[in-house]
């Protein structure tokens, strides 16, 4: 039976609004984690030499001495410092901080469950995961603007499994010496003239991100807790207008993956579990550079004709 | 005296395809390295001298002591370098 995030808070708006996130994401996880908010000043900031790694807003201080990780959203909107082996984040937040848009307070919140669920052997990657018609799994790893969300809200509407577009986590395999992915359930979401390309009707305005987005089954797709991917791909938008694909060694994938999983540089009682369920999921897939052309958006069955 | 060499604790290794991908996480940076660095590297789990580095190249390749000797100086020389091994004379 997984587990899941177990949210504990007194303060009733943020028990709605972050008891709904953490229910749409059905993140299934192998062991408790419990994430702790409290509303309230967060005091003085402790001065930290560490370190910095700084992502929309929230900037991170990792590694010795303290082996903690130490993180604040703002300056002065939130803030939590979790530490190592312990499973439970205490997150203070101020009232500035939740008057603030929903989407940055999530974005924030998102951040430290990333932290969190390492704990428990879920490691994050900007990738989205899909479950191709023949049943294979595939990860499409890339950051922003890589045309990931783009392909996979196409194959979504085209008989394909979707797991997340963007928030995927790397696990142990239920067979020995495998990796499976794990997928964060959110609005796969897409920007305005993706959108227009795509014809596609309806969805939410996700207005701090400037796009639209839709949950799978918005788009009669099925969606997918947990894949074992078989391909890894690499998304980028080509200029030829054609879409090719090119093999990539495994040394090549891993290192790909590696920018956009960065966190495998932090903490060091958890970065070779992080590295090694890289390594093992280069090792048991094949992994290809997909340059991405507008054929895609006629064919999308394409994407699997050249693989063949 | 003796120089012996052993990993920088920053340092993670992971082998791919015969080759060597290295995290050093108090630089936060990454390094790729083939599979005689990836042999070299491997055989540093325990502290070691050049000359038992040597010894493992020359039992895992066909190659002279020499030529040897001078591939995994520059290797080593280039890792203590980059911190992501340490040099103690003994």
């Amino acid at each position: 039976m997984p587990h899941e995030v177990r949210l504990h808070t007194r303060h009733p708006a943020v028990q709605a609004l972050v008891g709904r996130w953490l229910d749409e994401a059905r993140l299934a996880l192998p062991a408790p984690v419990d994430l702790v908010i409290d509303v309230g000043p967060l005091g003085e900031p402790v001065p930290d030499a560490r370190a910095i790694f700084s992502q929309s807003r929230v900037v991170i201080h990792s590694g010795p001495p303290q082996n903690t990780v130490a993180m604040e959203w703002g300056p002065g909107l939130g803030r939590t410092v979790l530490t190592p082996g312990n499973a439970t984040a205490h997150v203070a937040i101020t009232e500035a901080g939740l008057a603030e848009s929903n989407e940055l307070l999530r974005s924030f919140l998102l951040n430290v469950c990333i932290f969190l669920v390492r704990r428990v052997g879920l490691h994050h990657v900007h990738g989205a995961t899909l479950l191709d018609p023949t049943g294979r799994g595939w990860l499409l790893v890339g950051e922003s603007g890589s045309g990931k969300s783009t392909t996979t809200v196409l194959l979504a509407r085209n008989g394909w499994g979707v797991g997340t577009d963007d928030i995927a986590f790397l696990t142990a395999g239920d067979a020995p010496g495998t990796t499976d992915m794990i997928g964060w359930r959110e609005h796969l979401a897409l920007r305005a003239d993706a959108v227009a390309a795509m014809g596609h009707a309806g969805g939410v305005e996700l207005s701090t991100r400037q796009k639209t987005g839709w949950f799978a089954e918005e788009l009669d797709a099925t969606w997918v807790s947990r894949i074992t991917p078989e391909i890894i791909g690499f998304p980028g938008v080509g200029t030829a207008g054609s879409t090719s694909i090119a093999p990539l060694s495994a040394r090549n994938a891993l290192t790909r993956m590696m920018t956009c999983s960065p966190w495998v540089m932090l903490e060091p009682d958890l970065a070779d579990e992080h590295l090694d369920l890289m390594s093992r999921l280069v090792k048991q897939c094949r992994a290809v550079e997909i340059s991405l052309g507008r054929d895609l958006f006629e064919r999308p069955e394409l994407l699997l004709e050249l693989l063949a | 005296m003796t120089t012996v060499y052993s990993r920088h604790a920053d340092l993670r290794l992971t082998a791919v395809d015969d080759e060597g991908v290295v995290l050093h996480l108090g630089s936060l940076r990454y390094f790729t390295v083939n599979e005689t660095g990836l042999t070299i590297l491997q055989e540093l789990m325990q502290p070691r001298t050049i000359a038992e580095l040597v010894k493992a190249v020359t039992d895992a390749y066909d190659v002279s002591d020499d030529t040897a000797e001078q591939t995994t100086r520059e290797f080593v020389n280039r890792c203590v370098e980059a911190k992501l091994l340490l040099a103690e004379d003994r």
